[in-house]
């Protein structure tokens, strides 16, 4: 196994008690095996233009055969947006708060929280891509909500957080850091207890086993009488960081918490 | 023969129209049979998939039957041909055929009111009580709609039957609810069988975590005390969900040690003195 983009790929996480394999570009020549938290996976030339691709778990081994185009495998390891395990159903998110924010009235703040995040492998190719496996490391966590009423609120897939005062690292190929900006337009003081929003529009970053979010503007207003907060993506990529490459179109949709926020 | 047929014209309705003339006129149809298929192709492509599937369709086949119709008429029109005493005759035989064909034509009104309506689309899983029937709906056409059953057998159902009924529509939910019951013995301690209930079931992937699943004590019964569990799952995962809750339930109550007693009666006797 070799890296493409830097020597960095090739060494092995250190912030962890095992030996991780970290996100990045991987070419593979024959064969290659990924070290991650609760699964092993092994790829295997079988023939000139194919890979066996193996992901082992507790749950039982994932088997494909991978059909490549160039000479090697070229591939990219990456932390990927929540939505697709245990099955692709939702592009929303419902971050439960462990506790709620108060934000005064007519004021600014932000809080940190660690988000959960999906392992994605990919082809390498163009910037839209479809991926050849994806899991979580811990599937248990994998759960689901609904904001607002059966008919017409939105299915979400669900975490809990604890939100911070300060940015800390998110526990390595769990989760990634998501910082949200929030903005009380109304003159009483407010708490949020949960956050919705589509996840589809935020890009993931990384760094070696780190993963962070774009930042989510959360701005709550009143309308028509009703308290609201809108939610939208903003881009904020560290320096130095790379970029997880995307499997569909960004809407730029600014999505409107209407049905409760506490 | 030779009343229809004379010299280069043929008479239709009391009209002497030149051969020449009928070739032009059959030119035109052909043309517009052309035209309709065209137009509808184009439709369906360019802007079928800004609508439903059944939309879609039906308004391709208004599209291609429409420029048929109006190719018919300009054909008739301009060979001269008056088709009003045949209006007056077809009014008569309408009126006839309009009483033999009550259901048919019940069942096209109907199907353009579905069409408006939109209880369901293609692909829906939908459940019509009324026929104890529960099935994908394939497509809402003119005359009748069709489902197919989870047996895969395709059931055609008339539109004015559709209409006229209640119809469930379980895939138009983010998320749907189901219960059930399950009985412990008295001896049991209910707050533990909960307990174990409830860690069981969040366990489950697609049970959501919010609205909580609940259990509630239902009844005090003959021979056991009744729990009914509610859980709450994305509307299209029933299959995910609805099938394994029982048994999800029965290891957990059984793991923890706690009885699911079957129907049970005790007799008391007296013994008679001898």
């Amino acid at each position: 196994m070799e890296s493409l983009h830097n020597s960095q790929a090739e060494k092995i996480s250190k912030n962890t008690e095992t030996a991780y394999t970290l996100y990045g570009i991987y070419k593979v020549k024959d064969r290659a095996t990924f070290y991650l938290p609760n699964n092993t996976i092994v790829l295997e030339r079988a023939t000139d233009d194919k890979f066996t691709y193996r992901r082992t778990n507790q749950n039982g081994t994932v088997e494909k055969l991978l059909s490549i185009r160039t000479q090697d495998l070229e591939m990219e390891f990456v932390p990927t947006l929540p939505i697709y395990v245990p099955s692709y159903k939702t592009d929303f998110v419902f971050l439960r708060l462990s506790k709620p924010v108060f934000v005064s009235r007519n004021s600014k703040t932000e809080v940190f929280v660690s988000m959960p995040i999906e392992m994605g492998l990919f082809f390498t190719g163009n910037e839209m891509r479809e991926y050849f496996d994806v899991f979580a490391c811990e599937p248990s966590s994998s759960r689901y909500a609904l904001y607002g009423d059966p008919d017409k609120g939105k299915l979400c897939k669900f975490a809990t957080v604890m939100p911070l005062a300060q940015e800390e690292m998110a526990r390595p190929y769990f989760e990634g850091r998501l910082r949200v900006k929030i903005q009380n337009e109304l003159d009483t003081g407010i708490s949020i207890g949960k956050i919705v929003f589509p996840v589809r529009d935020h890009e993931i970053h990384y760094r070696y086993a780190d993963a962070a979010y774009d930042d989510l503007n959360l701005i709550v207003k009143e309308r028509l009488g009703v308290q609201i907060a809108e939610v939208v993506q903003s881009g904020n990529m560290p320096q130095g960081w790379s970029t997880s490459p995307r499997t569909m179109k960004k809407t730029d949709i600014k999505f409107t918490m209407e049905m409760g926020f506490d | 023969m030779t009343d229809i047929i004379t010299g280069d014209t043929i008479n239709i309705f009391g009209h002497h129209i030149s051969i020449d003339s009928i070739i032009i006129g059959i030119a035109i149809m052909a043309a517009g049979v052309v035209l309709a298929k065209i137009a509808s192709v184009l439709f369906k492509k360019y802007f079928g998939p800004h609508f439903e599937e059944n939309t879609s369709k039906n308004i391709g086949k208004g599209i291609y039957y429409g420029i048929i119709i109006i190719t018919l008429l300009a054909v008739t029109t301009s060979q001269g041909i008056d088709l009003s005493g045949l209006m007056v005759a077809g009014g008569i035989f309408g009126i006839v055929i309009g009483f033999a064909t009550q259901s048919v034509v019940a069942n096209l009104v109907s199907g353009i009111f579905l069409m408006f309506d939109k209880p369901a689309k293609a692909g829906d899983v939908i459940e019509i009580p009324a026929s104890n029937t529960t099935g994908v709906l394939l497509d809402i056409a003119i005359f009748s709609t069709r489902l197919r059953l989870f047996d895969g057998t395709i059931m055609r159902i008339p539109n004015d039957k559709i209409f006229t009924t209640n119809i469930h529509n379980y895939s138009r939910l983010a998320a749907r609810r189901a219960d059930f019951a399950v009985g412990i013995a008295y001896k049991e301690n209910i707050g533990k069988a909960v307990s174990e209930i409830k860690k069981a079931i969040s366990e489950m992937p697609y049970v959501l975590v919010e609205p909580e699943p609940m259990v509630w004590t239902e009844q005090l019964g003959e021979s056991s005390v009744n729990l009914r569990i509610y859980v709450w799952y994305p509307g299209d995962s029933f299959m995910e969900v609805v099938p394994t809750l029982p048994k999800v339930v029965k290891e957990a109550l059984d793991k923890a040690g706690i009885e699911i007693p079957f129907p049970q009666r005790t007799i008391w006797y007296r013994q008679l003195p001898t």
